[in-house]
């Protein structure tokens, strides 16, 4: 196997499959028409973030739902999302964040789990539909303006999806601290002048040698808002952190210990075939220690 | 307090080479292991226990955590724990208090730079009952505690497993489930006049009276102590019989 062989199986098996697919149509449908019910009409609501981008992997997702109101609407952005907030919490258990609604994912065994569904409530700027307001719970402004379709555009134009993928399945799997917009713009601003996109490893190469070299002072502007400076969602101690991770790859790569497959192996945290290198199973037949701490 | 050991065996050294492959010895006093700890654990509540490098695909999937991290272990004992101390030194345990707002002792860090809390130091002979070694101290010490971190940056809760009350509320739910022994005793009570509450802890162990179970909490919260706190109340209520 090569490494482009490598890369591309990683990337085939970070597809969803149907059932998968089904249940966030499935629950796309029942937080549509839980809105529905009181809102009827109004709202024009569809798939937003990754599943609109077309850059979800299998290993770390959640379904983002916009749910954006007409710029006639005489509700100001505050009620609205509050009015969905209200609307979504008869039904779910509701996270606020900053401009999302976040629904927790409740298992059968009563855990809540990481998969979740966040719910954008916002207003359209005008009749065309196309920018929209959202509203900040947070910080010092009240609203952003942001577009989706610029953000589709945006991604499908720069020829990186598979990159960018790529790069989420790193983030996911090295837990490095950055948020997937962030990354997103990095990997398109790394391979911006790039003739070879489609050339999986050395476009990570590059983005691994971008990351270690310019994150720590990085400025990055949303591409549907110059007034919006994504990168000052990245604190100092996640650049490092950050930083530090694309080094430890750009090390493993470099090194000579391995042959190329491994590496990229290694990178991705893969130990598919390398099960025996933590040992044998051991069953501890009693409870973990509870922590405690002094104060 | 005294170590349990300051060497480690040739055993030792082969488990280490066998479950924590990333990890290093660095002979010296004191001795270090450095590097990454890989693990693969899954809690198993049900049945009270855990499994570590688990086969095939345990559930439910989401008490299986597969994680690393960078940690430095010192064969060095503290002022409350003779084990050797462990730090986290990737900053991912500090990024989550920086980011959560939480304070080290919500993920049982002595401090930003740990070391880590990893279990009551009433507890530790019961985790380790035939002494000190790597193996046990790594399975049942650190691993848990490093999955404890993972599960709680993922679930934004502790581990299912639950944790002490920080401090000698702690300490004294920990001697709660503790067998009866005078070391222990002993230990307890030092551990316990460490705390700035150790004059009410006195008043009433030294009292002639029993101990009530709708006493405020010593936490501070207007609770009966017996409710808020209740297995710190047995604890006590324990001790005070044991130094009769």
């Amino acid at each position: 196997m090569t490494p482009k062989e490598y890369l591309e199986n990683i990337l085939k098996g970070q597809q969803l499959n149907k059932k998968e697919l089904e249940a966030l149509s499935d629950h796309r449908e029942e937080v549509e028409s839980t809105l529905r019910e009181k809102y009827s009409n109004e709202p024009s609501i569809k798939y937003g973030g990754s599943k609109a981008k077309d850059t979800m992997i299998r290993e770390s997702y959640d379904l983002d739902i916009i749910c954006y109101f007409p710029n006639e609407t005489d509700n100001s952005l505050k009620d609205i999302y509050d009015g969905v907030q209200n609307c979504l919490a008869s039904k779910y258990l509701v996270d606020p964040k900053t401009s999302a609604l976040r629904i927790m994912h409740i298992d059968e065994n009563k855990i809540r789990t990481d998969y979740h569904i966040d719910v954008v409530p916002g207003k359209y700027t005008d009749e065309s539909k196309s920018d929209a307001f959202l509203y900040l719970a947070k910080g010092e402004n009240q609203r952003i303006k942001t577009n989706l379709d610029v953000h589709i555009e945006h991604i499908s134009k720069s020829g990186c999806r598979d990159a960018i993928k790529l790069a989420k399945l790193w983030k996911t799997r090295n837990n490095i601290p950055i948020k997937t917009f962030v990354l997103e713009l990095m990997v398109i601003q790394s391979l911006k002048n790039s003739q070879h996109k489609d050339d999986l490893e050395m476009s990570l190469t590059k983005l691994f040698n971008v990351l270690h070299e310019d994150v720590i002072a990085v400025q990055l502007i949303d591409p549907a808002n110059t007034n919006n400076v994504v990168s000052d969602l990245l604190s100092e101690s996640d650049r490092v952190l950050i930083a530090s991770g694309a080094q430890n790859s750009i090390d493993i790569l470099n090194s000579e210990n391995y042959d190329d497959v491994t590496k990229w192996r290694m990178i991705f945290k893969d130990n598919a075939d390398d099960k025996t290198s933590l040992g044998p199973t051991i069953i501890i037949k009693k409870e973990p220690p509870k922590q405690w701490c002094y104060l | 307090m005294v170590l349990f050991i300051d060497k480690i065996t040739d055993k030792d050294r082969a488990w280490l080479r066998s479950y924590c492959p990333k990890l290093k010895i660095i002979e010296g006093d004191p001795l270090i292991i450095v590097g990454t700890l890989s693990f693969d654990m899954f809690y198993d509540g049900n049945n009270s226990q855990y499994v570590l490098n688990p086969e095939g695909n345990p559930q439910p999937e989401n008490m299986r955590i597969r994680d690393e991290y960078e940690i430095d272990i010192t064969f060095k004992g503290s002022d409350f724990s003779s084990l050797p101390q462990v730090r986290e030194t990737g900053g991912r345990i500090r990024n989550i208090i920086e980011k959560r707002k939480l304070a080290p002792k919500d993920l049982h860090l002595y401090s930003e730079s740990g070391p880590a809390c990893l279990c009551s130091p009433l507890d530790e002979e019961k985790h380790l009952p035939k002494g000190f070694c790597i193996s046990d101290y790594f399975s049942t010490l650190v691993i848990p505690f490093f999955y404890a971190q993972s599960y709680y940056e993922k679930y934004n809760k502790w581990a299912p497993w639950g944790d002490y009350s920080h401090g000698a509320l702690g300490i004294l739910e920990s001697y709660a489930t503790n067998e009866n022994s005078k070391t222990l005793t002993q230990k307890c009570i030092q551990l316990i006049k460490r705390d700035n509450k150790w004059a009410i802890y006195n008043k009433l162990l030294e009292s002639n009276d029993d101990l009530k179970e709708h006493l405020p909490c010593i936490c501070g919260l207007p609770i009966k102590f017996g409710y808020c706190h209740p297995l710190a109340c047995s604890g006590l209520l324990k001790l005070k019989n044991d130094i009769k």
